[in-house]
């Protein structure tokens, strides 16, 4: 069996790098024999690949190896290698920040004990969420803007004036107790208005609603 | 796996795995492979002080990070030297106010094997990198396919065409620089002015 140019080109690397059968071997050296341009190349490479594996290898010079230890021997390349501790530090050093930054702000409003009424996300007061206004939570300054409104208060802010009224004296439960009276007659509405049901229950929400908010003055 | 390929997956067996070496270790590891790997180098990237660099940083990465097996630090620095020497020459080549400085000077015809090597030296400069490694690793190193793969992160058939690739690219310019050599016999840069 004769091997054509092509068929030898691609047992050519393989009869080069010695991976051939003793059969397959025998096909390209006869080949190589009544071929010229084939044996040409294949000496050519033979004799690239000699030159490549003969050179002689470069002198590693001691200079050399004192740069090399030079550079490992200053005191930054000595602490290099525990660059994994420094990862970590710098890990729980952003972590640890973003926990601050994320951490609920301590607003006055948020000091006022919870009674079930509406408050506000935490996410939602963290100085990195949404800048927005926040709220009051206050029932009383709701169930002022609900009567100035005219809007008809949810269940749970008459919950949440009703617990007021409960832990409140004097005057502040008459005024509370008047508030749900007004949110009663909104419920429900007659033909009076509230302004005549309950004069100056605004003007005394009002008043009850900045007390609350400055006890001391 | 071949022998001497790295396997990351193996655990420690030799060196204090992730712990730099000692110097007196280090000067020895040097001292052993230093030579091959500045010529592997140099062979790729076709510049002296070039090469140099390379294996001195491969030698520091390799003080900082040694191979979890001792077995393996020959071919993990064969490894990282010859993916240095092509990134390095291929951002060089990417800018192209650098140039190399070749490490063959041109040379007199003074014999016939002196041409015939400086003619190998001139087709191999004018190789890709990825080439000049694959037929340094072949044929100076005379590594297995399997282990030329590893060195140049590739798979086995990817190795066995890119060799038969940088020997048809080796060929065609040798034929080249024989060509030059039969229009201008002496080197432009010998020409001397009438």
């Amino acid at each position: 069996m004769k091997m054509d140019h092509a068929t030898f080109a691609f047992y050519r690397d393989a009869f080069l790098d010695g991976r051939l059968t003793e059969e397959e071997s025998r096909l390209v050296e006869r080949h190589l024999a009544e071929c010229p341009t084939s044996q040409a190349a294949v000496d050519h490479l033979l004799a690239a690949e000699a030159h490549l594996r003969n050179q002689p290898e470069p002198q590693w010079t001691e200079e050399l190896t004192q740069s090399v230890l030079d550079q490992t021997t200053t005191p930054l390349a000595r602490h290099v290698w525990s660059w994994q501790l420094a990862t970590a530090a710098g890990w729980l050093l952003a972590i640890g920040l973003g926990l601050m930054l994320l951490r609920p702000t301590q607003s006055p409003a948020s000091r006022v004990p919870s009674d079930g009424y509406y408050q506000p996300a935490a996410w939602m007061k963290s100085t990195l969420g949404p800048h927005r206004k926040i709220e009051d939570p206050s029932p009383v300054r709701e169930i002022l803007r609900h009567l100035r409104t005219r809007q008809i208060p949810s269940p749970r802010l008459l919950e949440a004036i009703a617990s007021e009224r409960q832990r409140s004296f004097g005057e502040q439960r008459v005024i509370l107790l008047e508030a749900e009276a007004a949110c009663a007659h909104l419920l429900q509405p007659t033909a009076k208005d509230l302004e005549t049901l309950f004069p100056d229950l605004e003007s005394r929400l009002e008043a009850l609603f900045q007390r609350q908010r400055s006890p001391d003055a | 796996m071949p022998e001497g390929i790295p396997n990351p997956k193996k655990p420690s067996s030799q060196h204090d795995a992730r712990r730099p070496l000692s110097e007196a270790k280090l000067r020895q590891i040097m001292q052993i492979h230093g030579p091959r790997l500045l010529a592997l180098a140099r062979g790729v990237v076709r510049d002296t002080h070039l090469a140099e660099d390379i294996v001195q940083e491969s030698f520091v990465k390799l003080w900082r990070q040694p191979p979890e097996a001792e077995a393996a630090t020959a071919s993990w620095l064969r490894t990282t030297v010859v993916r240095a020497a092509i990134d390095r020459i291929r951002k060089r080549q990417a800018s192209p106010s650098e140039s190399l400085n070749p490490t063959a000077p041109e040379s007199p015809p003074v014999a016939d094997a002196q041409e015939q090597a400086r003619r190998i030296e001139q087709a191999m400069d004018r190789l890709d990198p990825e080439k000049r490694a694959v037929l340094l690793l072949r044929a100076r190193d005379q590594l297995p396919y399997e282990a030329i793969a590893a060195a140049l992160d590739i798979p086995v058939g990817t190795v066995m065409s890119r060799l038969a690739r940088a020997r048809n690219a080796l060929l065609h310019e040798l034929a080249q620089t024989e060509n030059d050599a039969a229009v201008n016999p002496i080197p432009i840069s010998r020409r001397t002015n009438p």
